[in-house]
């Protein structure tokens, strides 16, 4: 690293004599950047590789990007750090100006504020092997620190002291630099004793102390009097000869940085830095560099020197902010000699000199150094025109091919230019290429590729009649089979020497390069398709989505360290051979031009030299450096829009959030070129993609366990080993959490028990009660039934009486089959007295009346109705006026209406009581038949047919009406005939298989099987009939069935 | 009535700041060097405690690194007044942080308690070394928050302190505060000053030598104190107000303080010369012509309190504000 940074250091400087660098090995950081103070007192990286500045307004944090001010909840004291120091567990301290400790694990800082009497700025920290931690301040002692953070002040011992550094000499033994020299002081049993001062032979302040326990060397940084350096070796501190070159006797160090090399870095006041090596000898101090305001400083007051994790160096000045300091492989010449301009349009290498061809001119200089060149232009016999390509044959004349102008020739040792070619086909005149194999000169032009046998300057042409794809050739190559490719416009590689060819595309494609690496793998560079690699008979492309800078490619080339450069507009793409991984360079190493047509060169050491726009870019592969991994941090985190403390486990209560984590992956070098991925374990399934943006949102994440998971990739695509953990909980709801649906099942179950109980509870108490109060009614009921039983057989002793009377008032059966044989009567009351009623008496000589009747209701008061209905009947037939049966009926609807009261009045309460009757009368002398009905029919077995008639709609009693007319029908009977009378008791009695009615026209087809029967058996069926219909159905009404056989 | 105070302070502070600081002494004050001996020097020689304390005030809102510049830091030489042979040692030490100003030992006029307040941000013992002899030395650069930061002058404040830490020889130097560490390039809007004076007067009898004073508003009465002025001419008092003088002083190696209109050693001021500098002239004797006069010379209040002497005077110098009476002519 060291010959690094000399040599580095060296080609800066030689650089600027000819071509000067655009040095960008080194950044200038100031208040413009974000620092937030030019007095920059401290530097010191923390574990998690940000690099902290404590400036003259503060603390303040870069990240590689960015800086934050005071980037901590943690009230810090507005002082700024004067030193800093980090433990042996990583723990940082740092001491204020104000006397203020503090100590930083990392996450948290915690302030040790200063006693009253110990108000005074902190100068050094140190700690013991024991790990106590030692805080000298300038006039008020020391601060003991112990792993608890307990702390104790010694003043009295140091009152005679005014204190500037501070370092551990041994075990127990410290060593303090003071403005009156140097004292050692032993702290033993918690005493700080044995004070000696120790002669130095300097009077000046000892601003900073080093000591080098391996090489048992302590060096004094002093104020006026340079370095100091003394010898500590069994535990015996002397001076020694030790001195820095005679020049540096009185310059003022502040600090002193040791590196891992061993080189001391002085950081001084008036001198910049310093950077010297002790001789393996350690005799004396070789002198290695100096950064001042000479070279890349901006002014020479430095106040501390730092290496970070990737190498860099960072500078801290006093007033001028920050220095950054990479050791970057690129260097860019822009500023090259003006008579040549600033754009190299193409490379050649001959021998150890470098040729740029430019707009006006050649320049050539040698590769090893750089203090010298020469110019070849007009006055050398070039044409006005731009040089887009040189080549060089065995015998060291240069072939110059021009833009417009054909083919020029500088002889070798000879400056005197002159025309080697030129055709009378302009597009022939333009020379993309030149390239030299054994004795033929090839030439790439916009007219195909011209072959000349050396030394004559006579083409042999390949163009599109010989087989070319496109006249236009930008570059040719030869393999080691001598074939001649060339990179022309079509869909193929083509070889002109073979006439074979590739074919890689079915477009046309626009090749700008062809080369072959050392795998004997064929790569073609394209104008928009980016690069294509012909691997096993199989293509690779290689475009922007594979990490290329974009998919026009204006030249390319290998290293001899497994790369393959592309050179691009403002930057170049750098293809791993073995991974294929891509990285690219642009702005940020000081590329600000365009790449020309293989303007592009590599060398043996593999160095690689780009001819862009904007000057010479040239990639020094020995400064070449693997970043190590970049350190991934989170910065913030906001939930729901509020910004929320990350540097603990985030707990949310239970809710649904937005989620945002914002990181960083620390990259001082390339932190533009930093990656990452991330996902959210518990909520993305799979890693995000790798993105250059440093956040991740999540609209709404609800309650579960989670992790954030971040990788960063360096700009090499190397990621982080271990991932970086943010535990985030959002709490479950109270009725998803175990607890509580345990909790609530045993709730649930105790209440089901508990209801249980309560009913079962309830059960007794009602089953209790309801025994009770069953016992008491069954009490009362018995009581009530014995009661109602007795009612009960008053009432039916009383009906059945009733039945006697009724069925005493009901002529004998026996007066109709005397006058009629074979008659019958099938009555049956549905309880113990009928509405139903019949009657038949003669009344004359020669008329037999038979009445058949339903009165409404049925049981006692159907009986009553019976009973007048008998009653008047029998009155009524006896009455002279009354000539037929229709006389009968209008006599009896209205003797009933009269009974009854039949006749509207105001408030509805009238009787709708009657009865439908059928009337019949039979002449017993011509047996003549007249009936008349009220709402019944009657059925007639006559001369062999069974006859249904109907009778008048109206009813007897009921609804008041004007004119009631009733029909008298008649008919001459004969013998055999069979009357059929029957109330609606038969037809109504709900029964058979389905529970329905009987009906009329079931009995009408009764009646027509069973009508020819005899008498008897008829009656034994209809019976029968009657029964099995009803089964074990109710009776639903009082049956009258008559049947008179003439 | 402090806040009024502090504002007006500022306010005049600011309005200052047209003028650019700080040689110290100022060229307004014409005075040639300040003075301090070795401590085995006489005090008839002229320094009475062999310490000099002077403090800087930079603006707040200045931000670039500030250099304390010593003209003549050594000891030796044809500047610096000799006692035999040159054995004397001065250290010059400069001092920021809490307390460099604010502490009371700080503003006192003899080095005693804590007069070295503060942090010790350099500090350089100067002897016979002839390298710096009319040669500049710099201290710096410092942050200007390195120095304290005091609300009432709206500033930060460094403060040096000259001692002779060796030796009877005198140390006749100056200072500058400036911008560059090898010019003297001031600071704009910054100012000096002091709470005692330790000056070499100037040896030509026609040159007049000047400190300002800044009297507050809480100032009813001054008393001026001279230290061996050895009978080197009169004094003036001039104020926009009014003047005083001349004041014939004498004394040699004791204080005397400075009396006018016969009113004992109490100066009693008009109500309208608070608020603003007064000028303190320094006339020397031209009947006698003394050289290599050394004076030391503080103002106190009514209250004891020191004034400071602000190199850049509070509100400019003070100029006397005639009065023309104009009486109508009779005929």
């Amino acid at each position: 690293m060291k010959k690094f940074s000399g040599l580095l250091f060296a080609f800066l400087l030689c650089s600027v004599t000819l071509l000067k660098s655009q040095e960008q090995q080194f950044r200038l950081i100031g208040l413009d950047q974000g620092l937030c103070h030019n007095f920059v007192h401290n530097l010191f990286l923390d574990d998690n590789g940000f690099l902290w500045a404590g400036t003259g307004n503060g603390l303040c944090r870069f990240d590689g990007l960015s800086f934050v001010t005071n980037p901590t909840r943690d009230s810090l004291p507005t002082d700024y750090v004067n030193v800093s120091f980090r433990d042996s567990e990583g723990n940082l301290w740092l001491g204020y100006n104000d006397g203020t400790l503090v100590h930083y694990n990392g996450r948290n800082f915690r302030i040790i504020s200063p006693a009253d009497s110990t108000i005074s700025r902190i100068v050094g920290i140190t700690q013991d092997p024991g790990g106590k931690i030692y805080a000298a301040t300038q006039r008020a002692g020391v601060i003991v620190v112990t792993s608890d953070l307990s702390t104790t002040y010694y003043r009295a011992e140091f009152s005679d002291l005014t204190i500037s550094s501070f370092a551990l000499l041994s075990d127990d033994s410290f060593l303090f630099g003071t403005f009156n020299g140097l004292y050692s002081i032993d702290f033993k049993g918690d005493v700080f004793q044995n004070i000696n001062k120790f002669e130095t032979g300097t009077y000046s302040n000892i601003q900073t102390i080093l000591h080098n326990d391996a090489e048992g060397l302590v060096y004094l940084g002093t104020q006026n009097e340079g370095l100091v350096v003394l010898k500590y070796l069994n535990g015996k501190l002397e001076l020694s000869d030790l001195k820095l070159p005679e020049r540096y006797d009185q310059i003022n160090i502040r600090d002193i940085f040791e590196d891992r090399n061993g080189e001391l870095w002085l950081s001084t006041f008036g001198e910049g830095v310093l950077q010297f090596k002790l001789d393996e000898k350690l005799q004396n101090f070789d002198f290695l560099l100096q950064y001042n305001s000479v070279n890349i400083l901006p002014g020479d007051y430095a106040s501390q020197v730092l290496r970070d994790f990737e190498g860099n160096l960072w500078i801290a000045t006093y007033g001028e902010g920050l220095v950054f300091l990479t050791e970057k492989a690129f260097s860019v010449f822009s500023s090259l000699p003006d008579k040549f301009g600033t754009n190299v349009l193409s490379l050649h290498q001959y021998g150890e000199d470098l040729y740029l061809g430019g707009s006006s001119g050649i320049l050539a200089f040698p590769m090893n150094k750089l203090s010298s060149y020469k110019f070849w232009g007009r006055n050398e016999g070039l044409p006005e025109d731009e040089v887009l390509s040189l080549a060089t044959d065995q015998e060291g004349n240069l072939y110059i091919g021009t833009a417009t102008r054909g083919i020029y020739i500088k002889p070798h040792n000879s400056d005197k230019i002159s025309q080697f070619h030129v055709s009378r086909n302009s597009p022939a005149n333009v020379i993309h290429f030149l390239k030299v194999d054994q004795d033929v000169l090839w030439a790439a032009t916009n007219a195909g590729v011209l072959s000349f046998k050396l030394p004559g300057n006579q083409p042999e042409i390949f163009n599109t009649e010989s087989g070319l794809p496109h006249n236009s050739v930008r570059q040719i190559f030869i393999d080691e089979d001598k074939n001649v490719w060339v990179s022309t416009k079509g869909n193929r590689i083509y070889s002109i020497t073979t006439q074979d060819y590739t074919q890689v595309a079915d477009v046309e494609l626009d090749f700008s390069t062809i080369e072959v690496d050392k795998k004997g793998r064929l790569w073609a560079a394209t104008m928009g398709t980016g690069v294509i690699l012909l691997k096993d008979d199989a293509l690779l492309q290689f475009g922007s989505e594979e990490g290329l800078l974009n998919n026009f490619c204006y030249s390319l080339t290998f290293d001899n360290h497994g790369h393959a450069w592309v050179g691009h507009r403002m930057g170049i793409s750098r293809i791993n051979e073995d991974n294929f991984k891509v990285r690219t360079f642009g702005n940020e190493v000081g590329i600000t031009g365009d790449c020309n047509y293989n303007a592009i060169m590599s060398t043996e050491s593999g160095d690689v030299y780009f001819g862009t726009t904007r000057g010479l870019v040239v990639y020094h592969a020995s400064l070449a450096r693997e970043l190590p991994p970049v350190k991934p941090n989170i910065t913030a985190v906001y939930v729901s829009d509020q910004l929320w403390d990350h540097t603990q486990p985030i707990r949310l209560p239970y809710g649904a959030y937005k989620l945002r984590i914002e990181f960083t992956g620390i990259s001082f070098a390339s932190p533009e070129k930093v990656t990452y991925q991330y996902k959210l374990d518990g909520y993305d399934l799979d890693w995000s993609q790798i993105v250059s943006e440093n956040y991740a949102l999540y609209p709404r994440i609800d309650d579960g366990e989670f992790k954030f998971l971040l990788v960063a990739y360096n700009a090499d695509g190397v990621p982080t080993e271990i991932p970086l953990e943010l535990k985030i909980s959002v709490k479950k709801p109270l009725w998803k959490q175990s607890w509580f649906i345990g909790l609530m099942v045993l709730v649930g179950i105790f209440a089901i028990i508990l209801i249980i109980k309560i009913r079962e509870r309830a059960h007794k108490v009602r089953e209790q009660y309801l025994e009770e109060e069953l016992d008491k009614r069954a009490k009362e009921l018995k009581v009530k039934n014995v009661e109602l039983q007795r009612k009960n057989n008053d009432i039916t002793d009383s009906i059945n009486y009733a039945k006697r009377i009724q069925g005493s008032i009901l002529p004998p059966i026996h007066k109709i089959e005397m006058q009629f044989p074979g008659s019958f009567v099938f009555y049956r009351p549905r309880d113990i007295v009928s509405g139903d009623f019949y009657w038949f008496d003669k009344v004359n000589e020669s008329k037999f009346l038979i009445v058949c009747a339903d009165s409404t209701g049925h049981g006692v008061p159907g009986a009553f109705m019976s009973m007048i209905g008998t009653t008047l009947i029998k009155d009524i037939c006896m009455r002279s006026i009354v000539q037929s049966p229709s006389d009968v009926l209008g006599m009896l609807d209205y003797e009933i209406a009269s009974m009854l009261n039949v006749q509207e009045t105001p408030n509805g309460d009238n009787s709708t009581d009657g009865m439908d009757l059928t009337v019949c009368e039979i002449d017993l002398d011509t047996m003549y038949l007249r009936f008349a009905s009220a709402m019944r029919p009657i059925m007639l077995y006559h001369k062999g047919e069974l006859l249904y008639l109907r009778g008048s709609r109206n009813a007897i009693g009921g609804q008041l009406a004007d004119s009631k007319e009733f029909d008298n029908q008649g008919y001459q009977l004969e013998k055999g005939d069979i009357i059929y009378m029957f109330t609606d008791g038969y037809p109504d009695q709900f029964g058979g298989p389905y529970g329905k009615k009987y009906k009329i026209v079931r009995l009408k087809n009764l009646l027509a099987d069973i009508c020819a029967l005899p008498v008897e058996k008829q009656e034994l069926m209809i019976v029968n009939e009657f029964n099995n219909w009803k089964g074990d159905e109710d009776q639903v009404d009082d049956v009258l069935f008559m049947c008179i056989k003439i | 009535m402090r806040y009024l105070y502090c504002l007006i302070i500022i306010l005049f502070v600011s309005a200052s700041s047209q003028v650019y600081s700080q040689p110290v002494p100022a060229g307004d004050e014409n005075i040639p060097y300040l003075v301090t001996f070795g401590p085995g020097a006489p005090t008839s020689w002229g320094d009475d405690d062999f310490s000099q304390a002077f403090f800087f005030l930079i603006p707040k809102d200045y931000r670039g690194p500030v250099y304390i510049r010593i003209y003549d830091p050594d000891v030796g030489g044809d500047i610096d007044e000799i006692n035999g042979i040159w054995d004397t040692k001065t250290k010059f030490s400069v001092y920021g942080g809490r307390g460099a100003w604010s502490d009371p030992d700080a503003q006192e006029v003899d080095p005693r308690g804590n007069y070295r307040s503060g942090n010790l941000l350099a500090e350089r013992v100067f002897g016979l070394e002839p390298q710096w002899d009319r040669k500049w030395f710099t201290f710096g650069p410092f942050n200007p928050t390195d120095g304290e930061f005091s609300e009432q002058f709206d500033g930060y404040i460094f403060k040096i302190i000259a001692e002779g830490v060796e030796g009877d020889d005198g140390n006749l130097y100056r200072y500058f505060l400036s911008t560059s560490p090898s010019q003297n390039i001031a600071i704009e809007g910054s100012n000096a000053f002091a709470y005692e004076y330790t000056f070499r007067m100037h040896d030509n009898p026609f040159e007049v030598s000047h400190i300002y004073p800044y009297l507050d508003d809480r100032v009813i009465s001054i008393q001026i104190s001279l230290f061996d002025w050895d009978d080197d001419g009169t004094v003036r008092i001039i104020s926009p107000e009014k003047i005083r003088g001349p004041m014939k002083v004498s004394g040699d190696d004791v204080w005397t303080y400075l009396s006018a209109d016969n009113q004992g050693d109490k100066i009693i001021l008009e109500p309208n010369e608070r608020n603003t500098s007064i000028d303190i002239q320094f006339h020397k004797r031209k009947d006698i012509p003394v050289r290599n006069n050394n004076v030391v010379v503080n103002v106190r209040n009514q209250y004891g309190e020191l004034l400071p002497f602000f190199v850049i005077p509070i509100g400019g110098v003070p100029k006397y504000k005639y009065s023309i009476g104009v009486r109508p002519k009779r005929n």
